[in-house]
């Protein structure tokens, strides 16, 4: 078991987790408006609409877990190799109110400490 | 990881604590985002939401439970006439609080492993949290009873409870832990505690004996008598939890290395420990000057020490089959751990 900081150990390719076993499948994906689909060697391994889908913390190597609400599968993929509109538009403006917030709470406590 | 804590710890100023559930899950998904085994990334899947419906639903069954417990014991007392009588349902109560704040380290453990993947794969616990409880408690009455000689066996039959209800994906984990094994350095560590006890008393007598002389009367602010009176028994206090958990590092990390050296993943992975006691000894150390001369700001750094020991110090051979290991049959909880939150002081990132 490791812990690490570092982007060392960098793997790449786009892998698949269908959430009945480990094994981790090969696999492309395709981008549509409404929907990603992903690939396999052997045909469509899963289709998942966009407006479901969770994006993971990304970790040190620049991976992402790509998943989606309801399905049991994962993906893993470069973050670099995620479209740039793929963050929905919910998630985004949560952003954005979590760091109004915080700037809130910034203004007041440096108000308070001042006072 | 800086840039988590500030956020969270802004956040949690302005929603007066609340924003505490979401912190946790935030710096859990960190945290697992960094732990790798045989080349995969774990996740951490909880959310901040199922914690805070977890502490919710935990406010609202103990509050009925108090409510219910108050209601039973004035209609007993009005019926009855009887006080003893009316105090048995505090004392039920009691005992149900004492049961369910032991039980919720297992179900706390439950939602943590089945909000942890690994390719795609969750964790699970069967067994009933309840029944954890009432044997914990029912093994607290023993360690009492033999004052404290059954601590090492209590600890190796709960770790057996827990771990083996435990599993990852269709592979269950055992353990078969031996008291014996740390009999003698228990009783070391109970020794050295009471010794510290002993020799701080000793120092520390006059103040007691001054603390008894202000008695209760009102603690006047410019008495200097019993505010130095009052500020040695905080020192005393200070050293004595200080120094009783340095000496407990051994203790403790002989109990890591002999439960994670008899523990096993299926019959695929073997665990083990090289945790010693000049290490756990340090990083305490270590993460005690932090957080004094950081005044807390430090915390992440402490966190990432802490971690990264477990990380390091954890031992596993064997290799993993992702072919052969199936996902969980276990239904996972929908809240997580608000009994724990509640009852505990919710130290767990």
């Amino acid at each position: 078991m490791t812990l690490s900081d570092s982007a060392s150990e960098r793997s790449t390719g786009t892998r698949y987790y269908d959430g009945r076993s480990a094994a981790a499948h090969a696999a492309t994906l395709r981008w549509s408006d409404a929907f990603l689909s992903i690939d396999g060697m052997a045909g469509e391994l899963a289709v998942w609409p966009r407006a479901r889908l969770v994006v993971g913390e990304p970790d040190p190597e620049g991976r992402i877990t790509l998943s989606c609400r309801g399905e049991p599968g994962r993906v893993s993929m470069d973050a670099a190799a995620l479209p740039a509109r793929i963050v929905p538009p919910r998630m985004r403006r949560r952003q954005y109110l979590g760091w109004l917030a915080v700037g809130a709470a910034a203004s007041a406590l440096a108000f308070v400490l001042v006072m | 990881m800086y840039g988590i804590f500030i956020k969270n710890l802004l956040l949690q100023i302005i929603t007066l604590g609340i924003y505490r559930f979401w912190t946790t899950t935030n710096t859990r998904r960190y945290i697992w985002s960094r732990m790798r085994f045989q080349g995969e990334r774990f996740e951490y899947t909880g959310t901040g939401g199922e914690l805070f419906k977890g502490f919710l639903l935990a406010i609202a069954i103990l509050f009925s439970a108090v409510f219910a417990a108050a209601i039973l014991s004035a209609i007993l007392r009005a019926v009855t006439g009887s006080a003893l009588l009316g105090a048995l349902p505090p004392l039920v109560l009691y005992l149900v609080i004492a049961v369910v704040a032991s039980g919720a380290y297992f179900s706390a453990q439950r939602y943590r492993l089945s909000r942890t993947q690994w390719c795609g794969i969750r964790g699970g616990m069967t067994g009933s949290s309840v029944v954890y409880g009432v044997v914990a408690l029912l093994y607290g009455l023993l360690c009492i009873v033999t004052l404290g000689q059954m601590v090492p066996w209590m600890s190796m039959r709960l770790a057996e409870r827990r771990i083996n209800a435990s599993s990852f994906g269709s592979l269950p984990f055992h353990f078969e832990g031996r008291a014996r094994a740390l009999y003698a350095a228990f009783l070391g560590m109970f020794a050295g505690v009471i010794v510290l006890l002993i020799v701080l008393g000793a120092i520390f007598v006059n103040s007691f004996t001054a603390l008894v002389r202000v008695g209760h009367a009102p603690l006047k602010g410019h008495d200097p008598a019993a505010l130095a009176a009052l500020g040695s028994v905080f020192l005393f206090y200070l050293l004595f939890t200080v120094g009783a958990l340095l000496i407990r590092c051994f203790y403790l990390a002989l109990v890591t290395r002999h439960v994670m050296g008899n523990t096993t993943l299926g019959s695929q992975l073997r665990f083990g420990s090289s945790i010693t006691a000049g290490r756990l000894l340090g990083m305490m150390l270590g993460n005690l000057a932090i957080v004094v001369v950081t005044l807390g700001l430090g915390w992440p750094i402490v966190l990432h020490r802490v971690v990264r020991l477990a990380a390091d110090t954890l031992q596993v051979s064997g290799q993993l089959d992702p072919q052969t290991l199936a996902q969980n049959d276990q239904t996972p909880p929908r809240t997580g751990e608000g009994m724990l939150n509640l009852l505990d002081h919710g130290s767990a990132f």
